[in-house]
C-alpha cells in the first residue's frame, strides 16, 4: 500500500512537472522569432527567402555558443511571419516590426508583458538582407543579450587543479563588436511571476584572462561551482544594459558600413560584369620625359582582351611609336618602333587589397629604328643606329587588379626580350622592362549590335626602360657591342568598348 | 513493479528537465542545515536570513558589513545573505538603487531577497538598527549600540544580534521533558542552565521588561551549536514549550 502511494506520488510530481514545464520557475530556452509583415511589406523588406536567412542568423546569434563572443541563452528557435503582432507570448519571443524609419526588435519573456530587451536600426532598402549577415546581427543580439537577466547560459566549467575556468570558443572576430565583459557573475536564475522579480543566487564570479581577440576567451572563477547546481547563467558583473548608447552607435555604424560595402560590391560586380566578356580599346600617350628625342615620343596602342569563353585569357596588343626626329650635334636623331604581341592571361582571384592577379606570357614581333648620337670610348660623338625588323620577342607580364566602385585599377610589370634570330650578328636586341598603372572608368552603355556594351574611358601611365644592344665589327675586325638605354615615361588616355 | 519503474522513469525525466529543482538544498547530513530547515518551517519569528549593511546610502549598491559569511553561517541557525546575492539581484532585476529615504532602499532588499531582518550597522557612533517587515513596510524593531569589539568577527556579530533580539537560543525539538536547543556554537556548552521564555515563539524581539520565564533547563549534552536540555519543571501538567520558543542563558 505504502509503495503504491509512493509510486503514485512519483508519477504525479513527474507528470505535473513535465506538462507544466514551468515548475519551480525554470527559465525556458526556446525562442520564437516572429516577423510582423503583410505581403507588400515582406517584398519591401527583402522577401520570404531572405527572411528565412535573417531569422536563422538571429536565432543563432541569440543561442548559447553561437552568439556574439559565444554568448547566448537560447537552445532552440523557430521562425514565423504574421500579419499582426501577437498579444500573448510563450517562452522567449522576438518580435521584428518594420516601418520606413526603423526596424524594431523586441524580445519578450512569456510572463512579462513588456519587452525585456529592445534594439533596432534605421533601415535602408531591403533591410532583411543585412539582418541575414552575422556580422551585423551579432551587434543587434549583443545589445539584446546585455539587456536580459543573463547574457548567457553557462556551459562547461573546466577544473585545472584548484582553479576553475570557463572557456568559450570565440565566434566573433567582428571588429565592431563591443568587447566581452571583464568580470562575470555566475548564478542560478528563476522568475518569480507573482513578485515580478528575477530570483538570483550567485555561485561564483569570474575574471577574464584572455584578450578578446583571441580564438577563445577564458574567465577564471574565484571559487569552484558546487556540484549539482544548475542550470547556471552569467552576466557582466557591472550589470544589465551597461553599453546602451554605445550599442546604438555600433549597430547603426556597422549597418551603414556594411551597406556601403554591399553597394560598392553591387557596383563592383557591375564593373566586373562590365569586363566579363572582354574589351577592345585604343589609347594614346605622350612622353613626359625630358631629354633629347625622348621628349618627343608618343605611343598609340590598340588593345584587345577576351575574358569570356571559349578563348578566355587571349590578349592582343599593338603598340606603335610613330617615328620622331630631333636635331643633334652630328646629324638628325630619330626613333620609331612598333610591336605586336599575343598573350594569354592566367588569372587568380585574391582576397585583401587586390581582387585579381594575372600572369600573362607573351610572344610578339618587334620592329625598331633608333639613330642616336653617343660618345664612344675615345670620347668622340658618333651616330649609332639600332635597327631591327620583325624581331621575335618573348615576355611575361604580371598584373594586379582592384575594383573600386565604378573604376578598375590595374597595376602591371612586364619584361619583353626580342631579337631577330636570322640576323644574329647584326641585328639589335631589345630588352623592354616596363611598369605602369591603368585606370578603367565605366562610361555609358551603348547597344551597337543589340548586345549590351559599355563605353569605357582609359587613363594610363607607364615607365619604360628600353635597352638596345647590337654587335658590330670593330676597326681591327673584332666584335664590339654598342648598347643604349632609353628611359621614357608616358601618360595618356583612351577609349574602350567592353562587353 | 511496472508502475514503480514508470514512476521513477518519469521522475528521472522531470529531474533532468529541471536541474534547479534537482539541486535544491536538502540539508543532507549536516545537522545544522537540518535544524535550519526545521526552524524555517516551524520556528516562528526568527532571523533565519539576515542582511548586514554598513552603509545604506552608498551609490548603486549598499555597502555591506565585512564578514566571513561561511564561518558565520556555521555558528548558529542564522544565515547571512551573501552580499553578492544582493548586488546581483539588484543588477539582474535592473533596479536603480533608489535615492531618498532609507525605507525605500530597505524595501528593495526585502522585495528582492526576502530576508527576515536587515541590520543596518553604521560606523559613525549612531545606534545600530534592526529592521523587519511589518505589514509589508520596513520597521525598526531594535535600535541599540553596535557590538563591542571587532564587528567583522562573526561570533561577536552573532552574539550581538541575538542579544539585541533578546534571547540566546531557540528550541528546535521537544521530546517529553527533554528539549533540543540551538544557539551559538561553543556558547551552548558553556551554558549549564537555560530559561525558556513564555509566548516567545511568535515574537521577533523579546524586550527585557516582558521576559516571562516558563521553566528552567539543565544542560545534558552539547555539540557545536546544538544542546540537549532537561526541563526542570512545568506549570500544571501542560508543556507550553514549542519549536521556536526562545531561551536565555
Amino acid at each position: 500500500m505504502y509503495r503504491g502511494t509512493k509510486n503514485f506520488l512519483y508519477i504525479l510530481i513527474a507528470v505535473a512537472g513535465l506538462i507544466s514545464g514551468k515548475a519551480f520557475g525554470a527559465i525556458s530556452s526556446a525562442l520564437h522569432v516572429i516577423l510582423v509583415a503583410d505581403d507588400v511589406q515582406m517584398d519591401r523588406l527583402g522577401g520570404s527567402k531572405v527572411w528565412g536567412r535573417a531569422c536563422k542568423t538571429l536565432g543563432k546569434s541569440l543561442s548559447q555558443r553561437t552568439g556574439p563572443w559565444g554568448f547566448g541563452i537560447m537552445t532552440s528557435y523557430d521562425c514565423q511571419v504574421v500579419k499582426a503582432a501577437p498579444s500573448a507570448f510563450k517562452d522567449w519571443t522576438l518580435i521584428v516590426t518594420a516601418t520606413a524609419e526603423r526596424i524594431k526588435l523586441e524580445l519578450y519573456f512569456a510572463e512579462i508583458a513588456k519587452p525585456v530587451a529592445t534594439t533596432g536600426f534605421k533601415p535602408a532598402d531591403k533591410p532583411l538582407e543585412i539582418m541575414a549577415k552575422p556580422k551585423f546581427t551579432s551587434c543587434l543580439s549583443l545589445e539584446l543579450l546585455e539587456q536580459l537577466p543573463a547574457i548567457s547560459r553557462l556551459g562547461k566549467v573546466v577544473n585545472k587543479g584548484d582553479k576553475s575556468q570557463i572557456t568559450i570558443k570565440n565566434q566573433s572576430t567582428y571588429e565592431n563588436l563591443l568587447p566581452p565583459p571583464v568580470e562575470l557573475l555566475i548564478y542560478t536564475l528563476d522568475y518569480d511571476a507573482p513578485a515580478k522579480l528575477w530570483r538570483v543566487h550567485v555561485v561564483s564570479s569570474a575574471k577574464r584572462t584572455d584578450s578578446p581577440t583571441d580564438k577563445q576567451i577564458s574567465w577564471m572563477l574565484d571559487r569552484p561551482i558546487p556540484n549539482g547546481v544548475g542550470p547556471l547563467w552569467f552576466h557582466d558583473a557591472s550589470g544589465r544594459n551597461m553599453h546602451e548608447i554605445m550599442h546604438e552607435e555600433v549597430i547603426q555604424s556597422t549597418h551603414d558600413q556594411m551597406l556601403a560595402k554591399s553597394l560598392a560590391a553591387v557596383v563592383s560586380s557591375s564593373v566586373k560584369a562590365q569586363f566579363a566578356g572582354g574589351f577592345l580599346g585604343m589609347r594614346y600617350g605622350r612622353s613626359i620625359t625630358t631629354g633629347q628625342l625622348v621628349n618627343r615620343v608618343g605611343q598609340l596602342s590598340v588593345l584587345a582582351e577576351l575574358r569570356g569563353s571559349p578563348i578566355n585569357g587571349l590578349r592582343l596588343y599593338y603598340d606603335l611609336w610613330p617615328e620622331v626626329s630631333d636635331t643633334a650635334q652630328l646629324d638628325a636623331v630619330k626613333f620609331g618602333a612598333s610591336r605586336a604581341v599575343l598573350g594569354w592571361s592566367f588569372g587568380l582571384t585574391l582576397g585583401g587589397p587586390f581582387d585579381r592577379m594575372d600572369f600573362v606570357p607573351k610572344l610578339g614581333r618587334w620592329s625598331i629604328l633608333l639613330d642616336y648620337n653617343v660618345k664612344n670610348q675615345s670620347g668622340l660623338i658618333q651616330t649609332v643606329q639600332f635597327k631591327t625588323t620583325g624581331a621575335l620577342s618573348a615576355g611575361l607580364e604580371i598584373g594586379l587588379e582592384k575594383d573600386i566602385g565604378p573604376l578598375m585599377l590595374r597595376l602591371w610589370l612586364a619584361d619583353d626580350v626580342g631579337s631577330n634570330p636570322l640576323l644574329r650578328t647584326l641585328s639589335t636586341r631589345v630588352d623592354d622592362l616596363r611598369a605602369g598603372a591603368d585606370l578603367w572608368i565605366k562610361g555609358v552603355s551603348v547597344n551597337p549590335l543589340g548586345k549590351s556594351t559599355n563605353l569605357t574611358f582609359l587613363l594610363f601611365g607607364l615607365y619604360e626602360n628600353l635597352s638596345l644592344r647590337k654587335k658590330i665589327a670593330g676597326d681591327s675586325g673584332e666584335v664590339a657591342i654598342d648598347a643604349l638605354n632609353l628611359q621614357i615615361a608616358i601618360v595618356g588616355g583612351g577609349l574602350a568598348l567592353t562587353w | 513493479m511496472v508502475l514503480r519503474l514508470l514512476g521513477k522513469y518519469l521522475l528521472f525525466l522531470f529531474l533532468l528537465a529541471h536541474p534547479t529543482y534537482a539541486a535544491a538544498p536538502s540539508g543532507g547530513s549536516d545537522p545544522l542545515a537540518q535544524i535550519k530547515s526545521i526552524l524555517k518551517q516551524k520556528g516562528g519569528a526568527l532571523p533565519h536570513r539576515v542582511v548586514f549593511i554598513a552603509e545604506l546610502s552608498a551609490a548603486r549598491f549598499p555597502l555591506f558589513t565585512e564578514l566571513d559569511t561561511a564561518v558565520f553561517n556555521k555558528l548558529s541557525f542564522v544565515t547571512v545573505i551573501e552580499p553578492l546575492d544582493v548586488k546581483a539581484s539588484i543588477l539582474v532585476n535592473n533596479l536603480p538603487w533608489p535615492d531618498g529615504a532609507d525605507e525605500v532602499r530597505l524595501q528593495t532588499i526585502f522585495n528582492l531577497l526576502s530576508p527576515d531582518i536587515i541590520v543596518v550597522g553604521t560606523h559613525d557612533g549612531k545606534p545600530w538598527r534592526i529592521y523587519t517587515l511589518v505589514n509589508g513596510i520596513p520597521r525598526v524593531i531594535v535600535s541599540a549600540a553596535g557590538p563591542y569589539g571587532f564587528a567583522s568577527e562573526p561570533r561577536i556579530l552573532l552574539r550581538w544580534l541575538l542579544h539585541a533580539l533578546g534571547y540566546d537560543a531557540v528550541v528546535t525539538h521537544v521530546n517529553g521533558n527533554v528539549v533540543t536547543v540551538v544557539g551559538i556554537s561553543g556558547d551552548i556548552e558553556r551554558s549549564p542552565v537555560g530559561r525558556v521564555l513564555d509566548q516567545s515563539a511568535g515574537r521577533f524581539t523579546i524586550e527585557a521588561d516582558v521576559k516571562s520565564v516558563i521553566t528552567e533547563l539543565k544542560l545534558i549534552s552539547a555539540k557545536g551549536a546544538v544542546g540537549e536540555f532537561k526541563i526542570q519543571g512545568l506549570p500544571n501538567d501542560r508543556n507550553p514549550i514549542v519549536v521556536g520558543s526562545k531561551v536565555v542563558f
